[in-house]
């Protein structure tokens, strides 16, 4: 029997007889379980089975004898009839299936009280008692079960009989399913659910229609209350993708476009959104603009302007997320602005035009399909972001902060916390929909590669002087801001005493030396180890997924690719509220009940982040030569060889990307988490927040620069520590996981 | 039958079709020796490259039967089959050494080390690259780096060795150089070579055999000059030979030659044909400036353009309200528009094409 088989096996076995079945109260690494082995909540499977009445786990060791019965007598293709191996093949996946989905199936079917569904205690045999979330056992059943089935699938023919690719694709098929496509169906159900749990169309319908949504009034456009959220929530989208396209363009034509000369410093600035929380800009706001900010009070004690709360609505939110994302924009257009190719306007100079006709008419028409990108990205940053219209918003109540007072409020209304998240989940795909629609037919790829030379263009006059006019304070003011949650950190009390001060990070991070040793007696030591080891845990997740998936979607061939590809990008359209709201309705009740856990957010982190491993995967594999694969394979090299010898040393790039990635932004992720935190459990952003939330603004400000601190330096650690390898002229080095956010 | 040895390969009514409209191979059906090198030639697109990678395993066959040695690996992948790849853009993997890529196969098929290094050795010296085995693939030249990727696919002793295009990234300095050690080193280890190209003039030269393929079906097979004097189809008598392909009437034909009408001008072509209208190929070097007492069969050509290039006069002409391609090797001097001459034919080189 071949290692892979025994591996799997070994793992049913293991899962069976030698790990609790149920997921614990405490964490399993601390092995108290083994203390008391047959406990009614600790025991593996067969005590279960024996011992505590769990009768409906039998199936369980009959499959596992009947896999191994099965795969101990592979049938030999060269001397048994034709169809042999097919008909064996088939019985090993269908074991390995029944496997996997008998775990899943049992778990859903029987709850704490028995069965969860009236028609089963009708059908099924009686049980007795009932049973709580699944543990370690089952993931490790489910997981050698899914190897066999994987190893069937391979064995009937498919994917060129390569077992790697699919066990790689039924493994990261059910991952992205379970926890990405099966939360968002969850959604979807507490939408239509009533109060007495039945399901009703009525329900759906009263949630939807109604004027807290929908309203609608002239004064909303420039701020007034009195409309819908909804209304309010497209309209602060729209204007913050108009806002950061604009202004990111003219900053992109700056750099690319113009002899300005601090082009690197610029460039640097679009790292600042990816290591920032994307609240740092809301706060620095409230420093400078907010009651006792400081323009306020030099107004007040100039010319005796009362300050006033103009900062708090819809100007305030709008400002900051301009602040926040334009960034975000920039780094899409640089690439954009780079694509246009010289030659494509040297042609249209020389055939006459001027250079604001060739602009007009040459340069726009060819950036339209990376404007509407970006835009794209502005639009969805702006409904996805929580932080900023938290602290900014007042009374101008968007989606995600909605949804969020629906769960955590005093209204505590699942029903309508549901249709929210579909409401806002529709806007991002809807978005989506569109700018596919829109730039499907126009995709110009103007970098041919080859001998593309020329000079870019200079700008039109009145293109470049709008460029620096609104540019350059523009970025003035950005340093300003990300400044002020620096120095914000350094003095005592914004707005009132501005003696400089280290109190604040001794507060949050001081440590004493005392009789036990070193004690870290500072109040935010705790949600900051919590945060880097869940980061810590979480990035090589996403990078293993990540690749793989790219792997399998840029190195193989298979029936609904497409749709593979759709999964596993999903979670890049859907709002981080929305993620969080999904996880807690999902992950609450058992089968999988993991909410105040830390594994919680881990698993949130990973698949949220997964998109941006994916498409830097995509990315990188496009520049490594098919090949290289095909060499490799006609050398004898299986699947995992090739992936493991050839694909991932040249991939070490985007590998890197994709942790570095993974770990920053699940540093800085807000919205998905905020409700899957728990006092064990907090993070670095909620803690922020809830400082903030107390006026405690001292404290928050050092807490973002010290977690800012901690990104650079990671950053600067991991680079440091692979460096780069000299790889030869011909294989450009995979670029980095392009860093496209979407707001916490 | 002769004799099925370890590379012999055989094609039996393949098909390819990746459900995009019309199959890239439609049906092909060849068998090739052992220790022949036989060149699949064609223009792009022709499905010989598709052919090529069917042989390697990349590919599998929609239907059909590929025998290799006499064994049936049509449902084996790449991994499974002994037969190794030459790519065009010889695929050396840059991270490793050129010892490491020779080493490679040997590695991953689980040979113990010190044979597999002892193996590698081997394959270096036969290609004359000993001394460079601790160098990247990026501090080769190019010439050094194909040798280096043929290395690599022969030290697993394959069966068959395929070559995609090897010349195709060579300065042209260099291509008949790389291409005659190709030749020999086949020669030298008598293995069995398929050899994918476009270039008529790199396949004849390396050739035992030439398939020569259009649009997915084999035009014709054979060895390269039977191929260029005697084609069968007006397409390979194009393809390889640049032949003008002229329509003519067969006036009558007895068990050896047939009588020819082409223009006013009768013609005793060698080979039967039906009576009626024919497709007559003949080549540009079939004519000739007439020489005083010529007796063979004149045409009388309308020069159209032409122009002089060194080694002789290149022209195309009007004959008998046909344009014809013409190489004129004893000519001096080009010749004005217009201008009308006798050519002479020789009816040896002229066939009756399908």
């Amino acid at each position: 029997m071949t290692g892979y088989r025994i591996i799997a096996l070994v793992l049913i076995a293991a899962g069976i007889t030698l790990v609790p079945w149920y997921a614990l109260q405490g964490s399993f690494f601390e092995f108290k379980w083994l203390a008391n082995f047959s406990g009614k909540d600790q025991a593996p499977a067969l005590l279960q089975i024996a011992n505590h009445g769990k009768s409906w786990l039998i199936l369980l060791p009959v499959l596992l004898l009947s896999a191994a019965g099965v795969l101990a007598k592979p049938v030999n293709a060269a001397t048994a009839e034709e169809g042999a191996v097919r008909t064996w093949a088939r019985m090993v996946v269908f074991l390995g299936a029944v496997g996997a989905l008998y775990v899943l199936a049992q778990g859903f079917a029987i709850g704490p009280r028995g069965y969860n569904f009236a028609f089963l205690t009708a059908t099924m045999p009686e049980i007795s008692g009932g049973q709580f979330g699944m543990g370690a056992g089952a993931l490790l059943v489910t997981f050698g079960f899914l190897m066999i089935c994987a190893d069937g699938i391979a064995s009937m023919g498919y994917f060129r009989g390569d077992r790697f690719v699919s066990c790689a694709l039924l493994m990261v098929t059910s991952l992205v399913v379970m926890f990405v496509f099966f939360p968002v169906v969850r959604v979807l159900y507490e939408g239509f659910v009533d109060a007495d749990r039945n399901l009703s169309l009525g329900a759906l319908w009263t949630r939807f229609a109604q004027p807290k949504l929908w309203a609608l009034s002239w004064s909303c456009l420039w701020g007034g209350s009195g409309c819908g959220v909804a209304w309010n929530t497209l309209w602060l989208a729209l204007l913050c993708a108009a806002g950061t396209t604009f202004l990111g363009l003219l900053l992109a034509l700056l750099v690319t476009r113009s002899n300005f000369r601090a082009k690197k410093a610029l460039r640097l600035l679009t790292v600042l959104p990816i290591i920032t929380p994307p609240f740092v800009v809301g706060l620095a706001l409230i420093l400078l603009f907010g009651r006792s900010g400081a323009v306020n009070d030099f107004l007040y004690w100039a010319f005796d302007i009362p300050p006033t709360r103009w900062i708090y609505g819809l100007p305030g939110v709008l400002l900051a997320q301009l602040f926040a994302f334009t960034p975000v924009a920039f780094l899409v257009l640089i690439g954009v602005v780079e694509g246009v190719s010289p030659q494509l306007e040297e042609a249209s100079q020389s055939l006459h035009a001027n250079r604001w006709q060739t602009f007009r008419n040459v340069t726009l028409p060819l950036m339209a399909p990376g404007l509407a990108n970006a835009f794209l990205v502005g639009f969805i940053e702006s409904i996805a972001d929580f932080g900023n219209p938290i602290l900014l918003g007042g009374g101008f109540g968007v989606m995600s902060t909605e949804i969020y007072f629906a769960i955590v409020g005093a209204q505590l209304d699942q029903g309508k916390a549901a249709v929210y998240s579909l409401i806002l989940l529709s806007f991002a795909l809807m978005a989506f929909w569109l700018q596919r629609r829109a730039t499907a037919k126009k995709n110009f790829v103007t970098v041919s590669g080859k001998g593309d030379t020329g000079l870019p263009s200079p700008l039109p006059d009145g293109v470049r002087r709008t460029a620096y006019i609104v540019g350059l304070p523009w970025l003035a003011l950005t340093v300003v801001l990300y400044g002020m949650s620096i120095v914000g950190a350094f003095v005592k009390t914004w707005g009132r005493d501005y003696t400089p001060t280290l109190e604040h990070f001794a507060k949050g991070f001081s440590i004493e030396q005392t009789v036990n040793g070193l004690q870290f007696t500072g109040a935010a030591w705790h949600s900051l180890f919590n945060t880097v080891q869940f980061a810590l845990v979480a990035a090589p997740l996403t990078a293993t997924i990540g690749i793989l998936s790219a792997y399998l979607i840029a190195r193989t061939t298979f029936k609904g690719q497409r749709v593979f590809e759709f999964l596993t990008l999903l979670s890049f359209a859907i709002p981080g509220t929305v993620i969080g709201v999904a996880y807690i309705f999902a992950f609450n009740v058992p089968p999988i009940e993991i909410t105040g856990t830390g594994l919680i957010i881990v698993l949130c982190f990973v698949f949220r982040n997964l998109p941006v491993g994916v498409r830097g995967g995509i990315a990188a594999f496009s520049q490594l030569d098919k090949s290289l694969d095909e060499a490799s394979t006609t050398l004898g090299a299986k699947g995992a060889t090739t992936f493991r010898r050839v694909l991932l040393p040249l991939l070490k790039p985007a590998v890197i990307g994709a942790l570095i990635y993974g770990f920053v932004r699940s540093m800085t992720t807000v919205s998905a988490i905020i409700f899957l935190v728990s006092g064990d459990t907090e993070l670095a952003t909620t803690y922020i927040l809830g400082r903030v939330g107390n006026g405690d603004y001292g404290v928050a400000i050092a807490y973002s620069a010290v977690l800012i601190l901690i990104m650079v330096v990671a950053i600067v650690f991991v680079q440091w520590l692979v460096g780069t390898r000299k790889l030869g002229r011909r294989t450009t080095q995979a670029p980095a996981a392009t860093p496209v956010v979407t707001a916490g | 039958m002769k004799d099925t040895k370890k590379g012999t390969l055989e094609f039996i009514n393949v098909v390819k079709d990746y459900g995009t409209g019309e199959p890239a191979v439609k049906g092909v059906s060849f068998r090739i020796e052992d220790g022949e090198l036989v060149t699949l030639l064609g223009p792009s697109g022709c499905g010989k490259t598709t052919t090529l990678r069917m042989v390697a395993g990349l590919e599998l066959p929609t239907k059909g039967q590929i025998l290799l040695g006499g064994r049936d690996v049509t449902a084996e992948s790449a991994s499974q089959r002994n037969v190794s790849l030459v790519f065009q853009s010889y695929a050396l993997f840059p991270h490793l050494s050129v010892e490491e890529n020779v080493g490679y196969g040997p590695m991953v098929q689980g040979m113990a080390k010190p044979q597999a290094a002892a193996k590698v050795a081997d394959a270096l010296k036969l290609i004359g690259l000993d001394g460079y085995e601790k160098r990247l693939p990026s501090e080769l030249s190019g010439g050094q780096q194909q040798r280096v990727a043929i290395a690599r696919a022969l030290v697993l002793e394959p069966a068959v060795l395929l070559f995609d295009e090897p010349l195709s990234n060579l300065d042209t300095k260099l291509r008949r150089h790389v291409r005659e050690e190709i030749r020999e080193l086949q020669q030298r280890l008598a293995i069995t070579c398929v050899y994918v190209t476009h270039d008529r003039e790199e396949a004849m030269a390396v050739s035992d055999h030439i398939i020569v393929m259009d649009k997915g079906h084999i035009a014709e097979a054979g060895s390269p000059s039977q191929l260029f004097f005697e084609p069968r189809t007006a397409f390979v008598a194009d393809f390889l030979s640049e032949a003008n392909v002229l329509d003519a009437t067969v006036m009558g034909a007895d068990s050896a030659s047939s009588r020819v009408q082409l223009g006013g001008t009768s013609l005793n072509v060698d080979g039967q044909a039906p009576l009626g209208a024919a497709k007559l190929g003949i080549r540009p070097d079939s004519f000739e400036l007439p020489t005083p007492g010529d007796v063979r069969p004149r045409v009388r050509a309308t020069i159209a353009k032409s122009a002089f290039v060194g080694k002789g006069v290149e022209l195309v002409a009007d004959i008998g309200g046909q344009s014809v391609f013409a190489y004129l090797p004893r000519a001096k001097t080009r010749y004005a528009p217009g201008t009308q001459l006798d050519l002479v034919i020789d009816e040896r080189e002229l066939r009756i094409l399908k």
